[in-house]
């Protein structure tokens, strides 16, 4: 009987309605359907537009924001919210330019550091929105703009150094001058995180404490433990990005990576996952950086003025936003 | 020997009373120096920093400069608060780098009414009705030069890419006609735009976007942010055009001279926008405490009063053997930087 009135439901439907029930469904999926087209409508207008340089740096530019996204996904799903990707982003690659200054041969100290500094920032995050009480917004934007000032305390405002030369090659040459090495990254990051949300006990607890923290709690998780360790991870993730983000650049200047908070934060809702926590998936989160990409490379190829292409892509967002407006598969 | 004892007495009074009148107590001068903004931007952190420097050196002429920095963060009443306060405060000198080109004249008016030096500097304040000094940079000089620059080297009818700063910006707007005045007179092509917004990350997005397009140029013309956008060449792989320009940074001066050091292989072009242009705008304030009257003649825009500083630096592959040691001191974010003394200020523009 219920199947019925469904199914009749379903049949009711109308075109804009179906979107949304697929979109609801497989955003992951419609994340790409879109940036496909996107892509497509582009090469249409512009044929010059299909060339392998534009396929190798869209697939660049995709896989540094996915690596930034991959943390903001974590800590959304877990109900929380990470405004200090950017910040920690731009911190790291100071750091990473400062110890590098050029030379080979100081990764791992350079990566030591990275990660300790993005340890820190992790444990105030998780702390803080823990302890304090305050939504996650507030308590990350207020830590990302110490992070963001402390650059200018320790730089003057002049950052010194540049990344190495051969970790800039891991980051820019190309294998068989079509596969942009940084995908190699991707070969360790990818399943990692894949193992963290889909794999391991925590992914399990990060979805039940994003979902209801209070049956989570009832349940036996440690709540306050779970949140923190995912802006731990996060801000891991986001220091490795910065890394990376400071071999693409080859120098580092303060609050240089900023927007990544932003841009992170969209790539990870287009792909599916939710601001109420929950629901989500990294796989979306990578769709979602793809179509926020190849979104910009539109507006650029049209060579529209930037006013135009400002209102374009915020509309854009809006329409997609409200596409991806889903909620919470349980009642709280 | 009285007599001689006398006459040592009378010498020492008057060695002292002498000594007395050199030694004059130097006159204390409070700086109130507002800017938009500071963090975020290393231009302008460089441009306070300078004005420190500036202050401290006043002491040679005379002066005890204390000063003191508010920052509105872009918002045009908290700006206006704090000027009201530094009147209230009694600051000898406000030092303006503005919000906006206009709406500050019944503020500007009261701190002149308190008898207070109110000088704007860096981005101009448009507003003709009230009579305050605009010390600036000329922006239209750094675009002009190097779009033709760019026409020398790369003959008429070259396709180039335009990128331009921050659009509503009254530097960008100033620097963008100056680029097309070059642009028509040399007869280039734009055959695409940008914005970098002074934000290297997306200078670099940017340009690789552009890269992406498909689209075929023969050189980049920029405002600043090259070293960024020319990052997205290297990302891309992509080879370099024949010319790229503007930039005054440490890492694109150092870059330019490393990349070209056997032989030409891009050409580029080096401008100074001296953040020191804020420091220059304070010596001519300490000019006018000493009593010197402006010239009438230095004015670019007399109903403003606006006096447009040169750019005194530039360098392209012909020249840049002199600029190799200035080059490698520089960290790689800072600008080339620069002011006029309170000496070379008098000699340049006051009678």
């Amino acid at each position: 009987m219920q199947n019925n009135v469904v199914t009749s439901k379903s049949a009711t439907l109308n075109l804009w309605q179906k979107i949304q029930v697929f979109v609801k469904r497989s955003p992951a999926r419609m994340a790409l359907i879109l940036a496909a087209a996107l892509y497509i409508l582009t090469i249409a207008a512009k044929p010059a537009a299909l060339n392998i340089t534009a396929i190798t740096s869209i697939t660049m530019l995709t896989l540094l924001l996915s690596f930034a996204s991959a943390g903001q996904t974590l800590v959304l799903i877990g109900g929380g919210m990470d405004f200090t990707v950017g910040a920690t982003m731009s911190a790291s690659a100071i750091l990473t330019t400062a110890f590098m200054n050029g030379q080979d041969g100081n990764f791992m100290v350079t990566f030591g550091a990275v990660m300790l500094m993005s340890l820190m920032i992790g444990l105030l995050n998780g702390v803080c929105s823990v302890k304090m009480g305050l939504p996650p917004m507030i308590v990350t934007m207020a830590i990302s703009n110490v992070v963001s000032r402390l650059q200018y305390v320790l730089t003057q405002g002049s950052p010194l150094g540049y990344a190495s030369p051969t970790f800039i090659k891991t980051v820019t040459s190309k294998i068989w001058g079509v596969i942009p090495s940084l995908s190699l990254y991707a070969l360790i990051l990818f399943p990692l995180m894949f193992y963290i949300l889909n794999r391991s006990r925590l992914g399990r607890q990060v979805y039940l404490v994003g979902n209801n923290p209070v049956a989570a709690r009832l349940n036996g998780v440690s709540v306050n433990k779970v949140v923190i360790l995912t802006y731990v991870i996060s801000a891991l993730f986001s220091g490795f990005t910065g890394m990376l983000g400071a071999a693409y650049m080859q120098s580092a200047k303060c609050q240089m990576f900023d927007n990544y908070a932003y841009e992170s934060l969209i790539a990870v809702i287009v792909g599916g996952t939710t601001l109420t926590g929950g629901v989500g998936s990294y796989t979306g989160s990578i769709a979602g950086s793809l179509l926020m990409v190849v979104l910009n490379n539109t507006l650029t190829a049209f060579n529209l003025a930037q006013p135009a292409r400002n209102v374009l892509l915020g509309l854009v967002l809006v329409l997609l936003l409200i596409l991806y407006n889903r909620g919470k598969s349980v009642r709280q | 020997m009285k007599r001689t004892l006398v006459f040592l007495v009378v010498l020492v009074m008057s060695l002292g009373l002498l000594g007395v009148g050199n030694a004059e107590a130097p006159k204390d001068i409070r700086l109130a120096s507002h800017n938009a903004v500071i963090e975020g931007n290393p231009y302008r952190v460089r441009y306070e920093a300078d004005i420190q420097e500036a202050a401290k050196a006043a002491s040679e002429y005379g002066f005890n400069v204390s000063y003191a920095s508010f920052v509105s963060n872009w918002d045009a009443a908290t700006e206006a608060q704090q000027i009201q306060n530094s009147i209230n405060e009694g600051y000898d000198i406000i030092l303006v780098n503005p919000v906006a080109p206009t709406g500050m004249d019944p503020i500007i008016e009261k701190a002149q009414e308190a008898g207070i030096l109110y000088i704007n500097a860096d981005c101009i304040y448009t507003s003709p009705d009230v009579n305050i000094l605009n010390i600036a940079t000329d922006q239209y000089y750094l675009g002009y030069r190097t779009a033709t620059y760019a026409g020398e080297v790369l003959g008429k009818g070259a396709k180039v890419v335009m990128m331009a700063a921050l659009d509503g910006n009254s530097a960008n707007t100033d620097r963008q006609n100056g680029f097309q005045k070059g642009i028509e007179e040399q007869g280039l092509e734009v055959v695409a735009t940008g914005n970098h917004d002074w934000d290297a990350a997306k200078a670099t997005q940017v340009m690789t976007e552009i890269l992406n397009s498909g689209v075929e140029f023969d050189g980049v013309l920029i405002s600043q942010c090259a070293e960024a956008a020319l990052a997205a060449f290297d990302a891309t792989g992509k080879p370099y055009p024949k010319f790229f320009g503007f930039n005054d940074t440490g890492e694109w001066m150092q870059r330019m001279i490393e990349l070209n050091k056997d032989e030409r292989k891009m050409d580029f072009l080096v401008l100074s926008n001296p953040p020191g242009v804020g420091a220059s705008a304070l010596n001519f304030g300490l000019n006018i405490l000493l009593g010197k009257e402006l010239r009438d003649d230095i004015y670019s825009d007399p109903s403003i009063h606006s006096i447009l500083l040169e750019s005194k630096e530039q360098f392209n592959y012909d020249t840049m053997d002199a600029y190799k040691e200035k080059a490698a001191a520089m960290a790689p974010g800072d600008a080339i930087t620069y002011w006029l003394t309170v000496d070379e200020v008098a000699e340049q523009f006051f009678k």
